[in-house]
């Protein structure tokens, strides 16, 4: 019954939630916490800081790990893992089956003018998007003290250079060409490096 | 598969993996364009559901079909199942290890460059006009100062592109039979700008500049107002109208609360603009 009570849980969750993983937020926080009692608050906050460092959508993470939560709870430790099944499942479905007809209908009508018109106007405005999410993350990251909310678990003092200093590095190492093909350092190659760079920075020299 | 990778190493939420996933799917596998991907990314962003869990699926179907999008959405969901469960077991300890944490500080700070490559990545197939730029530039500036749902923003610019677009492919084919619509229209076209009566004013020299906060929301706002008058088959016009003068207001009003921030970060998106061009 829980299995199935997670899935319908997050099926809605997926299906009512446009714009990704931070909108779900208050949905996941009504559903969970108010109406079904699962979780705490500070449990649910707990979770949002490691589900924002951890990889993988956010959305996805808080799935799973809600899921393993109230498996485990009442199921012990195969509970939990049926229960991170069923809640990740139940995010992904929505998506899946509308985009799949999205996807079919695109391809039919893709020149007609309105929907030509259409992502003629919302280009510009995910552009807009993107660009105010590396702004709010950047003020995130290197003004800690201004805190937004959302990376309020960040708590060093004042401004951060060692952050942006490395966040340079990894731009400049980003936009160099390597080698005779000219190829660009694969963000994933990024990713590891700034790990490592973080363990060096922040980890062994305590910066 | 290749999205397995993908949902491996996308930190900080769907919009950074738009860096990580063209790189793969774009430039090694050859599998869509650049452009496609960029219309992935409005359908993925204004369809409910993760967004990562949108542009794999899309992404799958383009490159595979059914089956194309089944292993791209189980790739992305895999590896947060896996590392989610094995955290869970050790969440008291894994909050504390000093070496973790150290380590994704440094993540967060490359996560910024992958974002600005995005974003680089997302501008380039854009067309530039003086339109799409400033719904660029109200879209960000409403983002960044406001908490307004992005799904609005997203309404607004797909009915002010709709309604562009309608007017350009208008305008280029004649104006031959103008005469009968716009009898018909003339009913439509004096509401509008009785509505906004300083946009169409302020439009020519805002959309070239496009420097002060308030400027790109007449500039946003002029297209329509200005759209509507040539435009208007009725039936069109009195679809779209209502819920742009329900968006717009909310739009306007926010980075008025602001006044001081924007002038310090709109050169920055301007320059990346102009930079690109």
């Amino acid at each position: 019954m829980t299995f199935l009570i997670l899935f319908l849980t997050f099926f809605k969750i997926g299906l009512f939630t446009i714009g990704g993983g931070y909108s779900m937020l208050p949905m996941i926080e009504d559903e969970v916490i108010v109406r079904l009692g699962w979780l705490t608050q500070e449990q649910l906050l707990d979770f949002i800081g490691v589900a924002e460092s951890t990889p993988g959508p956010i959305a996805l993470n808080l799935a799973t790990f809600i899921g393993s939560a109230q498996g485990g709870a009442v199921y012990g430790a195969w509970g939990s893992v049926v229960g991170a099944v069923c809640a990740t499942l139940g995010v992904v479905a929505p998506s899946f089956i509308i985009i799949l007809i999205i996807a079919r209908l695109f391809e039919k009508h893709m020149n007609a003018p309105v929907v030509r018109g259409f992502f003629y106007g919302v280009r510009p405005v995910v552009v807009g998007l993107v660009a105010a999410s590396v702004v709010s993350l950047g003020i995130a990251v290197f003004l800690p003290l201004v805190n937004l909310e959302l990376f309020a678990s960040l708590s060093t003092e004042g401004f951060d250079p060692v952050s942006l200093g490395l966040m340079a590095i990894i731009f400049v190492l980003g936009g160099l060409r390597f080698g005779k093909s000219k190829k660009r350092l694969h963000p994933i190659a990024l990713v590891l490096l700034s790990a490592v760079l973080g363990i060096l920075l922040f980890g062994v020299a305590g910066l | 598969m290749t999205f397995f990778k993908i949902g491996l190493f996308t930190f900080g939420g769907g919009l950074a993996m738009i860096s990580v996933a063209s790189r793969e799917v774009v430039e090694s596998k050859k599998w869509i364009t650049e452009d496609e991907m960029a219309d992935i990314v409005v359908v993925a962003e204004s369809t409910p559901g993760a967004f990562a869990v949108n542009a794999a699926t899309y992404v799958g179907y383009k490159v595979g079909g059914f089956l194309g999008s089944l292993f791209a959405t189980l790739g992305v969901c895999v590896p947060p199942l896996v590392i989610i469960s094995v955290i869970f077991f050790f969440f008291d300890r894994f909050k504390e290890n000093v070496w973790i944490a150290a380590a994704f500080k440094g993540i967060r700070a490359a996560v910024i460059s992958l974002l600005f490559t995005a974003f680089l990545k997302l501008l380039r197939p854009m067309e530039k006009t003086p339109v799409t730029i400033a719904v660029a530039v109200v879209s960000f500036a409403v983002t960044l100062f406001t908490g307004v749902n992005s799904i609005y923003l997203i309404l607004s610019g797909g009915m002010i592109g709709a309604v562009v677009f309608a007017v350009l492919a208008r305008r280029a084919r004649s104006r031959l039979a103008a005469a009968p619509i716009s009898a018909q229209s003339s009913a439509e076209g004096e509401e509008s700008p009785a509505d906004k009566p300083t946009g169409g004013e302020t439009q020519a020299s805002a959309a070239d500049k496009a420097a002060p906060a308030t400027a790109p929301e007449s500039t946003a706002d002029a297209p329509e107002s200005n759209a509507e008058t040539p435009a208007g088959t009725a039936s069109e016009t009195l679809l779209k109208h209502p819920p742009e003068n329900q968006e717009v207001p909310e739009n306007a009003q926010k980075p008025a609360d602001s006044p001081e921030t924007p002038t310090t970060e709109k050169p920055r998106s301007q320059g990346g603009e102009g930079g690109e061009e």
